[in-house]
């Protein structure tokens, strides 16, 4: 079933087929994924791909590589004929030139599954910038009714792009959303609808609960037999040892991972002038500070952390990156996936 | 400024300022909360700074509280220069010199009218509205509270201070400052206690504070004493050698010694001043004010004091009545006009009626007189009587019948046979002694017991330990003794107009029997060098071995007013030739009627004081009249206020008679024009009261000099209070900066670097992360 997702100027329309599950939910009408995407994300996303970096077995062929040199779909490099090649791999422009005799050497390209996991614990509601602001429809409030664009909403709209881009690709996309444990799901599938069911499925998510990134990537796991690329979209505020762990338990099952830290600006700017208690969004202690005299302290603290994340995704071989909720898709997005086939072209050329 | 408790609705206000901080710290905690996800680093943070966070917190809000008190207080005190010691309610007690010394004309004016206008002028200080009061006490001895205790009704107080004038006591500065004690402070609110001294400080150097506890005040205003220097010459004192004045023909001379007392003129050397007064005139009038004696008095050089005798004639006074009458002396007139005139009285009579008693010749049981001698009565009569012209009557009454015949008008009584007398006729005799009249003893002339000597001594003293006659008997000298060639000395001797002729008057008297008076000889001084003389008598008469032989005595009144009874004269020794030869000698006629004279004269004399001391009045003065010369006075309505005015207080008894007299004389000392400066002034001040030191206020002569001079300390006066004032908001400011650089310090942005989030920035950029 194809879906339109739209034309560059950003518009989307919807296929009238839908998925039966989100045929049930009343509110699931009324959400527009274009709430989460802004028009200039939706600008770039058409012109996007995905590359995985490492190549797995897939169900679709694609546009992937694959560690098998041989039947490939992408070229590769020229190599001198030896008796006994396949003389449909000759490269006759070459011999035309040269008069040598050139065989051609393709990347194997399998299917990339992509698992996005969206943190919905409680600090991902936070944010600072106006929901008006940030949404790609200009709507004063979030289907909650917040006016605040929250980091949630910001992982929302990062995920809609990403299975925008994978569904883009053929490739199959899922969604698992958690907390204290994994929670809301949608079954990977290349299918367009596939892309509105996981808007609809994060825009309806509550959140509200402390994150356990261990337990979460434990049950992932279970479900998932081969090899994905995890894109987890969270603030990451955890305890650095789980977060290695969770890293661990996906690099031992041979998956690839993105870690996408969404910050608000408010976090990491931390711009208060006066006196205020800060309530804890799960459930914390409240503290009643003037903020100027902890903004060091506090800066170095996050700052840390931060580091910290990054520095265990990349003992694994993982990408970290910190999104901002104040900053549009499209050149995050754009960064990722030119650092990601860079990578990629390193990696697979022999 | 002392910095009790202020004024309440200063404190609530200041007390309120300082929680001011306290009450915005806790309105912030108010402040809608924010929800905060990266809940974990702030929670680092904070328990990281934990500690350090609630010192700084502490430390600005102890500045910022001791900023708010400092601005309330520098503001406050600022309204204690001008406002605040307005609100503290004032006590104000003045003291008013209404003294004899306020009399003094100086310059243009009485001292009386500066005091008043400087009196006047201090309450205008006061105000109701905030709860000031005044007290007034007028200084002339005895000081009177005259409006104790202090009251709100400023304008009744004015009327009482314009009505003020001279009294003729001195300047009782001692009993004004226990009277000023007297304020009613409640404890429970904050009082200023003010001392205003309306007086021109002449004189003042001389006194001296005696309080048992000095007045506490928190002011003390006085008026700067003046320096221009003013003679004045006043009566000290009079004394009079005949106190009696017997209108008969045979008038005996009077002597009228004036005592003068001048100040002013010891600061003058040469100048001006000395020249005004170098002599003094002094006259003598009657009552009818016709010049009896005159005398004119030259001063030394810086002499202060002097005497003059004015002789007077004794015919020359006319009686006003059977047994008074009033001397005028009267010196020029000067500054000070009060100290001028002094009255005294002198008993006047046209006959000194004298009782003589003795055994009727012929009856009782003591009769051992021979044949053929001659009485004692008429020895006595003889001598004191013998025609009409010496003024004297003589009743003789017989001494069994004494009770019944003793009149109570004699001025004297002779008793020639006391061992005759009943308990009656000795109830007579000291009720007869009681109003002053004289009473002579001597032992019967027939001998017998000598047991009247106890009752005699009745009339002399009641003390039980006085046992003047104790142990006395009669005495029988082998041969005629002689008497002294001299006077004993005493002060009070009423043979003392004898003294020149004494000698040659008693060199043929001699004693053959008398009576030998127990103990020692009473002598004018006791052994412990106490002047008993007006205690327990002195001898007038003692023979040539020293032994007295006649005492005289004046004993004082039973009440404590000092008064005094009658002379009672004991001799030794009957007016008997059996007893010695005296009676026919020359010397018994003078000695008997200076005996008479002077003991009625003085027995009668009329008490003495100063104005302001105490008057003496004994139990039977009912009522008291001032003695004016030429009307009549109004009965006096209490025995204070009036005998601070000098004169002749009549003192009445049941009956309406005339019973005694008391003069009143001006404090002569009291009216010294001897400038004080104001070290002495204040040196004596603060000597009796709790005060560092006496605010001068200047006081000109007249309105015009007052309006232009008049200035110094007012209530008003803060010393130091805006001073303090500045020094408080200076230290206010000086915390209001350390505040606000602590502030800065504390909440210091240090870290200024924000975690890079943007997209365009490679990874590597953000700060630590490994390239």
């Amino acid at each position: 079933m194809a879906a339109d997702f739209g034309s560059l100027d950003g518009s989307i329309r919807y296929n009238s087929m839908m998925s039966p599950t989100l045929n049930q939910s009343e509110n699931n009408a009324k959400i527009d994924p274009h709430m989460y995407l802004h028009p200039q994300t939706l600008a770039r996303l058409s012109s996007m791909e995905l590359r995985a970096k490492m190549i797995v077995e897939g169900v679709m062929a694609g546009q992937h590589r694959s560690p098998y040199a041989g039947v490939s779909v992408e070229f590769a490099q020229h190599r001198q004929y030896v008796a006994g090649d396949d003389i449909r791999h000759l490269d006759w422009k070459v011999y035309a030139r040269t008069d040598k005799l050139m065989v051609k050497q393709y990347q194997q390209e399998t299917t990339l599954d992509l698992v996005i996991l969206v943190d919905s614990s409680g600090s991902m509601k936070f944010g600072s910038r106006l929901f008006s602001d940030a949404s790609g429809s200009a709507s004063e409030t979030a289907p909650d009714g917040r006016p605040n664009w929250s980091k949630f909403d910001h992982a929302t709209a990062t995920a809609a792009a990403l299975a925008y881009i994978t569904i883009h690709q053929g490739d199959r996309v899922g969604l698992g959303v958690y907390g204290e444990e994994l929670g809301t799901m949608v079954a990977r599938s290349a299918r367009k609808s596939t892309w509105k069911q996981i808007v609809d499925a994060l825009a309806t998510e509550p959140i509200d609960e402390p994150t356990d990134i261990v337990r979460t990537m434990d049950q992932i796991l279970a479900k998932i037999t081969n090899r994905c690329l995890f894109v987890i979209v969270s603030d990451f505020f955890d305890d650095p040892e789980n977060i290695r762990s969770a890293f661990a338990k996906a690099k031992h099952r041979g998956h690839d991972l993105i870690a996408l830290q969404v910050l608000d600006k408010a976090e990491t700017s931390f711009e208060f002038d006066d006196p205020a208690a800060f309530i804890g969004m799960e459930h914390e202690p409240t503290i009643r500070i003037d903020p100027r005299s902890l903004k060091k302290e506090y800066l170095e603290a996050i700052k840390e952390h931060i580091d910290q994340v990054s520095k265990h995704a990349r003992s694994f071989g993982f990408d970290h990156q910190v999104v901002s909720t104040h900053e549009w898709l499209g050149p995050t997005l754009a960064k990722f996936v030119a650092r990601r086939n860079a990578a990629s072209s390193m990696r697979t050329a022999r | 400024m002392p910095f009790t408790l202020l004024h309440p609705a200063l404190f609530a206000f200041g007390i309120a300022c300082v929680s001011i901080p306290i009450i915005l710290h806790l309105l912030k905690r108010k402040r809608r909360p924010i929800p905060w996800g990266a809940m974990r680093f702030l929670e680092q943070a904070y328990k990281k700074r934990r500690r350090i966070l609630t010192i700084e917190q502490l430390i600005l809000l102890f500045l910022r509280c001791i900023l708010i008190a400092l601005i309330a207080m520098g503001v406050g005190s600022l309204m204690l220069g001008s406002g605040l010691q307005r609100s503290i309610p004032t006590t104000m007690v003045i003291v008013i010199d209404q003294s004899i010394g306020s009399a003094l004309i100086d310059g243009e004016e009485m001292s009386i009218e500066t005091n008043k206008r400087f009196a006047l002028q201090m309450i205008e200080e006061l105000d109701q509205s905030r709860g000031d009061r005044v007290m007034l006490i007028s200084a002339g001895r005895p000081a009177k509270g005259l409006v104790v205790p202090e009251t709100a009704d400023f304008g009744s107080v004015r009327s009482i201070i314009e009505t003020l004038e001279p009294v003729d006591s001195g300047f009782d500065l001692n009993q004004s400052l226990e009277l000023a004690q007297q304020m009613e402070i409640d404890p429970a609110q904050a009082t200023r206690q003010i001392l205003v001294l309306a007086a021109t400080g002449r004189g003042m150097n001389s006194l001296d504070l005696q309080s048992e506890s000095r007045a506490r005040f928190d002011r003390v205003f006085a008026m700067r004493p003046s320096q221009r220097t003013v003679v004045n010459v006043g009566i000290e004192s009079v004394d009079i050698n005949r106190s009696l004045v017997t209108h008969s023909g045979v008038s005996l001379p009077m002597g009228v010694r004036v005592n003068l007392i001048r100040s002013g003129a010891e600061t003058a050397t040469g100048t001006q001043d000395q020249s005004e007064q170098v002599s003094s005139s002094i006259q003598i009038f009657d009552q009818k004010n016709k010049l009896i004696g005159d005398r004119r008095i030259r001063w030394g050089l810086g002499q202060t004091q002097a005497s003059a005798i004015v002789a007077i004639n004794p015919d020359s006074i006319e009686p006003i009545g059977a047994r008074t009458s009033l001397l005028r002396i009267s010196i020029d007139d000067d500054a000070n006009q009060r100290d001028n005139e002094l009255v005294v009285p002198i008993s006047t009579r046209r006959v000194i009626r004298a009782g003589v008693i003795d055994q009727i010749q012929g009856s009782g049981e003591n009769n051992n007189t021979r044949a053929g001698s001659i009485a004692a009565s008429k020895w006595v009569r003889a001598a004191l009587a013998p025609d009409e012209s010496f003024g004297v009557s003589i009743l003789d009454i017989d001494a069994s019948r004494a009770a019944s015949s003793i009149s109570g008008d004699l001025d004297a009584l002779i008793v020639l046979s006391p061992a005759q007398l009943d308990e009656a006729a000795w109830e007579r005799i000291a009720s007869l002694h009681e109003s002053g009249s004289l009473i002579v003893f001597t032992p019967d002339r027939g001998g017998g017991s000598i047991e009247w000597l106890d009752q005699a001594e009745q009339l002399i003293t009641d003390a039980s330990t006085e046992n003047i006659f104790d142990g006395s008997l009669k005495r029988e000298f082998e041969s005629p003794v002689a008497l002294n060639n001299s006077l004993p000395d005493g002060s009070t001797n009423l043979l003392g107009a004898l003294s020149g002729e004494y000698a040659s008057l008693s060199r043929s008297v001699t004693v053959t029997q008398a009576i030998r008076f127990s103990g020692q000889p009473v002598s004018s001084t006791s052994d412990d060098g106490q002047d008993r003389s007006s205690e327990l008598g002195q001898p007038i008469l003692s023979l040539d071995d020293g032994s007295p032989l006649a005492f005289e005595f004046q004993p004082r009144t039973n009440d404590l007013n000092g008064g005094r009874k009658g002379f009672v004269v004991v001799f030794g020794f009957a007016f008997d030739l059996d007893w010695t030869n005296l009676p026919a000698r020359a010397m018994f006629v003078p000695m008997m009627q200076e005996i008479l004279r002077q003991g009625v004269g003085r027995g009668s004399t009329m008490p003495s004081v100063i104005a302001g001391e105490r008057v003496p009045s004994q139990a039977w003065v009912v009522s008291q009249k001032r003695l004016q010369l030429d009307h009549e006075e109004p009965t006096l309505s209490s025995r204070g206020d009036e005998m601070t005015r000098s004169g002749v207080i009549a003192q009445y008894d049941s009956q309406g008679a005339t019973r005694g007299f008391v003069v009143i004389h001006p404090d002569s000392k009291g009216s010294t024009t001897t400038i004080a400066n104001e070290n002495e002034i204040n040196e004596l001040l603060i000597s009796g009261i709790d005060v560092e030191s006496v605010e001068w206020v200047d006081q000109g002569l007249d309105e015009e000099e007052t309006s232009q001079n008049a200035g110094g300390p007012t209530l008003d006066h803060a010393a130091g209070g805006v001073s303090i004032a500045l020094w408080m908001l200076l230290a206010a400011g000086i915390i209001a900066i350390l505040e606000f650089v602590l502030a800065k310090i504390f909440t210091t942005n240090v870290f200024a670097d924000t975690v890079h989030t943007t997209s365009t920035a490679p990874l590597n950029q953000v700060k630590g992360t490994r390239s």
